[in-house]
């Protein structure tokens, strides 16, 4: 904590004026920038000497109005209005927490830029134009990111991003808006990513472990949209999910490279295009949407469960331990289990019945190619033969 | 503050846009009360130190943005973003107010808080009274 340097000004002024703070001075390193009962008139903040943490207590009924960058230690907002410079390229750089519990803060005016080691933001809904992290930042709140052309999440390659469980960060990528991860985005909150009327596009997901959702607005979307990925990508969950009720689709082209979740939904005109990489997840779940299966190989690991839609099929298929149907499942190419599939009712069939590798007293489809071995030995055999690893 | 021509005009505006806030007005309500908010607006800018007019223009956008449509919803219920857009409104047009008319805040606690902060700023061994700044990351 600095000392307090506390706004005092006899009416709206600038920051950089010395004669509006307490201490004599606009406030420097090692100071607190303080907003209170003492003074409720307007700040105009045009000044970018690094301070200590902007503090602004519920007493303070006016507003701030960012009109350079600031460099701060942190941010408290427990009262009066916070604005940002709207659409110039200026932002607040904060190496500690930034937390919001009263007060306004103006949607989607400010740009944050977190340099911290351990940061996190707290309490922060609406928009936030552009976030970049080159530091540690741990969210705590859900917010979305602008998407105007230059908003939206910038990882550098020594930034991570974690966002804890039940929050969200939107990352509109419309209209020019994007997002670069060059670090990492982990936790097991959601990164969302929400298109509109996007040209397709090849784009990295990896480096991000939380849950992925591929969504539209409301509205759903005005064309037909792809994102091809150009590296493997392993998610908690991934999920692509279309709003709006017009004939458009959201198609993610895995292009040849792998996708390892714990569970994959592929919602209503969500479309997942397998390539022909290795997917490997416990749970499908695209009974509302489409699965172009290619020649990708689908590994399912632990207690699983798949759910495809009528008339969909998978190309070839390795269960690792258990499987248990919640649809037909109809596959293409090859079927590898060691232990009996939980048909639950529903039906298995194989394109190639032959092609059906188990150990197993009894195939579930037919058996051709029985082998004696353990059932992990089993399972590399059977990957080989399948062109994958395990 | 409650003497100021301007603050009657912008309780107006207020009270107009509760009742806007209670049920969506016509489009041709709406047009009526951008209108409002921007002769509100023309007025504060008459007075205006030249000093805050950019704040002003950029906050009239704002207040008028509380009757735009938002077409690209992430999520949530419609009616109560748009609620929540003409409380947006109605806080900015308040905050406006304050570029133009002061708060004179008391000089008793002014000199009580100066006393306090520069006594802790002496003990920390921390500047008091004007000092050359110097920004390293200008």
């Amino acid at each position: 904590m600095g000392v307090t340097n506390t706004w005092i000004a006899a009416a709206a002024g600038n920051w950089s004026d010395d004669a509006n703070w307490s201490l004599g001075h606009s406030p420097i390193a090692g100071e607190d920038p303080t907003f209170d009962a003492t003074s409720v008139n307007n700040c105009n903040a045009n000044d970018s000497t690094p301070t200590g943490v902007l503090t602004i207590a519920a007493g303070y009924s006016g507003v701030i109005t960012q009109s350079s960058d600031m460099y701060i230690q942190g941010f408290s907002q427990a009262g009066g209005t916070f604005t940002g410079p709207g659409g110039s390229s200026k932002f607040i750089y904060c190496e500690g927490s930034f937390t919001k519990t009263g007060g306004t803060l103006s949607s989607g005016t400010y740009s944050l830029f977190f340099t911290g080691e351990n940061s996190e933001i707290l309490g922060v809904t609406g928009s936030i134009r552009v976030l970049k992290v080159n530091g540690t930042l741990t969210v705590k709140s859900s917010f979305a990111t602008s998407g105007e052309t230059g908003c939206g999440v910038f990882v550098e390659s020594t930034g991570n991003i974690i966002i804890n469980s039940g929050y969200t960060v939107s990352c509109i990528a419309y209209f020019g808006g994007a997002f670069t991860n060059s670090g990492s985005i982990s936790g097991m909150g959601t990164f969302k990513i929400i298109l509109y009327d996007n040209n397709p596009i090849t784009k990295s997901l990896s480096g991000i472990t939380s849950n992925i959702i591929l969504t539209t607005f409301t509205g759903g979307p005005t064309k037909y949209l792809s994102w091809s990925i150009n590296d493997d990508i392993n998610p908690y969950s991934l999920s692509i999910i279309v709003l709006g009720t017009n004939e458009y689709t959201f198609t993610l082209d895995l292009n040849g490279h792998n996708l390892t979740a714990s569970s994959i939904t592929v919602g209503a005109r969500g479309i997942l295009q397998c390539g022909e990489g290795t997917i490997t997840t416990a749970s499908l779940d695209s009974s509302a949407g489409t699965i172009i299966p290619e020649t990708a190989r689908w590994v399912f690991d632990g207690a699983a469960t798949v759910n495809i839609a009528a008339g969909q099929e998978l190309h070839s298929v390795i269960v690792k331990d258990r499987l248990k149907l919640l649809s037909n499942l109809n596959i293409e190419q090859a079927l590898a289990h060691t232990n009996p599939i939980d048909l639950n009712g529903f039906a298995l069939a194989l394109d190639r019945p032959e092609n059906e590798y188990t150990s197993i007293r009894r195939p579930m489809v037919r058996a051709i190619k029985k082998l004696d071995l353990g059932p992990m030995g089993a399972l590399d055999r059977w990957m080989t033969d399948l062109g994958g690893m395990v | 503050m409650s003497d100021h021509p301007a603050k009657a005009l912008k309780d107006q505006l207020a009270d107009d846009m509760s009742k806007a806030k209670a049920s969506k007005p016509s489009k041709q309500k709406q047009d009526r009360l951008k209108r409002d908010i921007g002769k509100y607006y023309d007025e504060l800018e008459k007075e205006a130190d030249e000093r805050w007019k950019g704040i002003l223009r950029d906050e009239r956008k704002r207040a008028q943005e509380a009757f735009d449509t938002d077409e690209h919803a992430i999520e949530g219920d419609p009616e109560e973003k748009r609620r929540k857009k003409i409380d947006e409104g109605v806080r900015t047009l308040d905050n406006s107010l304050g570029w133009i008319v002061p708060v004179p805040p008391d000089p008793a606690k002014v000199a009580e808080v100066i006393a306090r902060d520069r006594a802790a700023a002496e003990k920390a061994g921390h500047p008091v009274g004007p000092i050359k700044k110097v920004n390293q990351w200008a």
